[in-house]
């Protein structure tokens, strides 16, 4: 809780952003329900330093460009170093990767002093942060150094046994180091040498081996937290266990699919029906241990979400004659098992919260936090004549009433996520089942213009039903319009006239007139992307977009952090990690078990994967009444398709990189960049240019946004920052 | 937490470690590469996809052709059903004709012959793999290793090998420098 108070206080004499518990919620309800008008919202948004001012945005803007050009320089390096890589002898590489390798040893052994003093002895000393970054470069070296003696002798080593010596080396480095930090690496070395060896040794079986091999690092890592000293994070036993659960959930569709070939290979150990039996065991214990000693949301959830899919594959499997409308079908069966598990994991985490209640004190805390603001804000609102006080008072009133109990933090964020996960993935599993009802895109294409144009009107009612309905329209129109065109075709202006308009339509709920201007903006840089030729058109279209969601974050004001800091990015890398593979692998289960291989993986990828996480996710945030969340989820959704439909990840991962910083998401930031680095990576990879100039190339780029940075903060010079 | 000095002590001696077994790793290669005994093996062609890709190269011998129809004569003469009964890892005996190494037959633990020598190989699931099975070289010169017909390999005594240079069909070493170098 205390985190997320930050310690400055705004203009309103209230916390700075995030810090805010329940105020963008409330003033977004009031302008939603129509208590307050778009200016008097615009206005307290501005007063709570809800919509960021140019202090923040220059500050924002000057933290992600110094990271952005430092990391592409050093990425310019790199690729400078592999252009001359093989002009150096053996002997010239083993020494550059080694020098590199002692050098972080060094650093770390030097600069590993306790920064505080072990007097008074309950206060634990703290190793500096460079120190333990330090010690995980070189764990991480020693996996390059292998890597490194691989390649120059060709020895013919399987991959496992590579990642069976780095495992060693850094298990002997959590031994000696007693450093929490290199459990990350530890896992996913480890998880990988477990994975290769089981796929050599078992080919055709491996996923019941290795979500084993998850299991029981997930009962390690409890023992370790519970033991000893050496305390993993929170956040690892997740991505364990959401691993493990993933893939175990995996293996039990696949026994069920394939039948007695896939049956065979453990019936040394296990028959089918003990197989099942212990499944279900396992998830009951599983809900036993993060409910009763270890209390968890997020791994009470994994079972029950395991089962959920579980019942559904059997369900689909079962259902004997596909015919058109079976997509349809199978979206209602996952609809009522999404709502089904949505309820009971919210009910699970009412009774978790109510227990921590009771234990500490969270609630008191976050019901002062919450009182302060209401206070603040029906102050601001009186004082301007925003709105009557007894509406204020109605107002709040619903609100206790609708919400009953306050959420902790993390349910908060719990929501946030599946908001975003569900929304996003709803609308592209509406497109699919449509197009399994009417395959012909250009069929599709006209109703979503249709859609676009039903919603006009509907913007245009006072009743908050019918804006909510004509928002859902708009977006589905948008989605679908999609299926009109092709990347170079003139019927591109039909889209862009549907783009036009949907942002005109989201004028009134962005609250800001230029709204229109930037939908302008947007649609002319995607005009020329679709007249220019393929690459410089590709770069554009992605430009486009981005930019288009930038202007349209500022105009809306979402809350903006103003620090770009690493710590920030760090602490999100991971649980991006976990969301990102989760889903892939969840993805290729459910689509496995369905047997639907013959969609491509551009198309069905983004759509298909992770469907009752979709629906949960939807309905949760459906349920809580984030209106905060809608304008993102419109936004994020025309990029979502656009960008899934017609290119690679570049524009998704920009926008959802803007999206998330904006909102304050670390995790899903951590994601976008996660996300966005990956595709950057595969794309400069195969970029059929000499490396030479893909290292110039970065070098330029770089210099030119350490350049920005510095005029930034030489030339602009926009009042006193108050953060 | 543990004392930071001894904590500092215990991580160097990790890295000291780590980076010694290293490096003697790194001596028993070159060892090999320089004093071992050279033969040459016949490349036979993959699939066009996988035989030049960016800048690597997949290898494949003829010897691990006749070493996996040996294999299934083998289990065939046995009365063995299941490939899965077959070692991992095994040696094969080939003669050499100058330094060209063909297959004679699978190694049963007799002394080989003097024109004979062991060649380590292992399964990678039903397939064979000699030594390493890709080569590695500068982007750009794909064009130049496409010519390669032959690989030279440094071979240990114990059938343990390393490849160090491609040939063309006159046997000729593949370099980056002159295109192609005289054979030695």
């Amino acid at each position: 809780m205390k985190n997320r108070l930050m310690e400055g206080k705004n203009a309103a004499g209230l916390r700075l952003i995030p810090g805010y518990v329940r105020l963008p919620s409330w003033l977004d309800g009031l302008f939603l329900r129509g208590n307050i008008s778009p200016e008097a919202h615009a206005g307290a948004a501005r007063a709570f330093g809800l919509r960021p001012g140019p202090e923040v945005w220059k500050l924002f803007m000057e933290s992600f460009f110094a990271l952005m050009g430092t990391l592409l320089i050093l990425c310019g390096l790199i690729f400078l170093l592999a252009w001359n890589w093989e002009n150096l002898s053996r002997q010239g590489k083993f020494v550059i990767a080694e020098v590199l390798f002692a050098i972080c040893g060094l650093w770390a052994c030097l600069r590993w002093i306790a920064a505080s003093p072990a007097s008074p002895p309950q206060i634990p000393s703290k190793i500096p942060y460079d120190a333990r970054l330090a010690l995980l470069a070189g764990g991480l070296l020693g996996g390059a150094l292998l890597a490194l003696y691989g390649q120059i002798y060709q020895t013919g080593g399987d991959p496992w046994e590579l990642f069976r010596a780095w495992s060693l080396l850094l298990i002997f480095l959590v031994l000696a180091a007693r450093e929490a930090l290199l459990l990350v690496p530890l896992w996913i070395v480890a998880s990988l040498w477990a994975s290769l060896y089981f796929l050599e040794a078992h080919p055709d079986f491996p996923p019941l081996e290795i979500s084993l091999v998850q299991f029981f690092f997930l009962i390690l890592a409890e023992l370790l937290h519970r033991f000893t000293s050496l305390n993993p994070r929170r956040v690892l036993c997740r991505l364990i266990g959401g691993a493990a659960f993933i893939l175990l959930t995996a293996q039990m569709i696949l026994l069920m699919q394939m039948g007695d070939y896939y049956r065979r290979p453990i019936a040394v150990f296990l028959s089918p029906d003990w197989g099942l039996s212990l499944y279900f065991v396992g998830l009951g214990v599983a809900l036993f241990f993060y409910y009763r000693p270890r209390p968890d949301l997020f791994l009470l959830a994994c079972p029950i979400l395991s089962a959920a899919v579980y019942l559904l594959a059997w369900i689909i499997l079962n259902i004997d004659n596909w015919f058109a409308g079976s997509l349809l079908l199978n979206g209602l069966l996952i609809m009522g098992l999404g709502l089904g598990v949505s309820k009971l994991v919210l009910h699970l985490r009412k009774l978790l919260r109510e227990r921590a209640r009771l234990k500490t004190g969270v609630a008191e805390a976050f019901f002062k936090a919450e009182e302060e603001e209401r206070l603040a804000l029906s102050r601001w609102l009186l004082e301007k004549e925003a709105l009557p006080q007894a509406e204020l008072e109605d107002f709040f009133r619903e609100d206790v009433a609708r919400l009953g109990r306050r959420e902790p933090w993390i349910s908060k964020i719990f929501t946030s996520l599946s908001a975003w996960a569900g929304s996003l993935l709803l609308f592209g599993f509406l497109v699919l089942i449509l197009a399994d009802l009417f395959p012909q895109r250009q069929f599709i294409g006209l109703l979503g213009l249709a859609f676009c144009a039903a919603s006009v009107p509907l913007e245009r009612k006072e009743s908050l039903a019918s804006r909510q309905f004509s928002r859902v329209a708009a977006l589905c129109g948008l989605a679908m319009s999609c299926f009109l065109t092709d990347f170079h075709e003139q019927s591109s202006l039909v889209l862009l006239a549907a783009l036009f308009a949907c942002l005109w339509i989201s004028r009134r709920h962005l609250a800001d007139k230029s709204a229109a201007a930037i939908g302008l903006l947007v649609c002319l840089g995607l005009f020329l992307a679709w007249h220019v030729p393929r690459d410089t058109g590709y770069y554009l279209y992605n430009f486009s977009l981005a930019l288009g969601l930038l202007f349209g974050l500022y105009q809306h004001g979402l809350p903006l952090q103003p620090s770009g800091r690493i710590q920030d990015l760090r602490r999100s890398a991971a649980l991006a990690c976990l969301v990102f593979f989760s889903f892939m692998l969840l993805a290729v289960s459910i689509i496995g078990a369905i047997g639907e291989w013959w969609l491509s993986w551009f198309y069905l990828y983004p759509h298909a994967l992770s469907l009752p996480l979709v629906l949960l996710a939807c309905l949760a945030a459906i349920w809580r009444g984030r209106a905060s969340l809608r304008p993102l989820v419109l936004a994020g959704g025309l990029v979502f398709m656009a960008a899934a439909y017609f290119t690679p990840a570049c524009g998704l991962g920009m926008a959802l990189l803007f999206l998330t910083r904006a909102a304050g998401k670390d995790a899903l930031s951590g994601l976008a960049t996660f996300y966005l680095s990956l595709d950057l990576f595969f794309y400069y990879y195969n970029l059929d240019i000499l490396l030479r100039d893909k290292a110039l190339l970065l070098l330029l780029c770089g210099s030119v946004l350490l350049l920005a940075v510095l005029l930034l903060r030489r030339l602009v010079r926009i009042g006193e920052i108050h953060v | 937490m543990s004392d930071p000095r001894r904590v500092r002590i215990f991580i160097a001696l990790v890295l000291l470690i780590f980076l010694a077994a290293y490096n003697y790793l790194i001596l028993g290669q070159e060892k090999l590469l320089a004093d071992g005994r050279r033969v040459i093996l016949r490349l036979v062609p993959l699939d066009p996809r996988s035989l030049m890709q960016g800048d690597y190269m997949i290898l494949a011998f003829a010897v691990e052709r006749d070493i996996l129809k040996a294999m299934r004569e083998q289990d065939k003469k046995e009365g063995e059903e299941e490939e899965s009964s077959r070692k991992r890892r095994g040696l094969a005996v080939l003669r050499l004709e100058g330094d060209l190494g063909c297959f004679v037959r699978l190694h049963a633990g007799e002394k080989p012959a003097p024109d004979e020598i062991l060649l380590e190989y292992k399964m990678t699931g039903r397939d064979i793999k000699v030594s390493g099975g890709a080569f590695f070289f500068e982007e750009g010169l794909a064009g130049l290793y496409s010519q390669a017909r032959y690989a030279e390999l440094r071979v240990a005594p114990g059938g343990w090998s390393l490849i160090k240079n491609l040939l063309d069909q006159d046997m000729r070493i593949l370099r980056k420098e002159e295109g192609v170098l005289e054979n030695r």
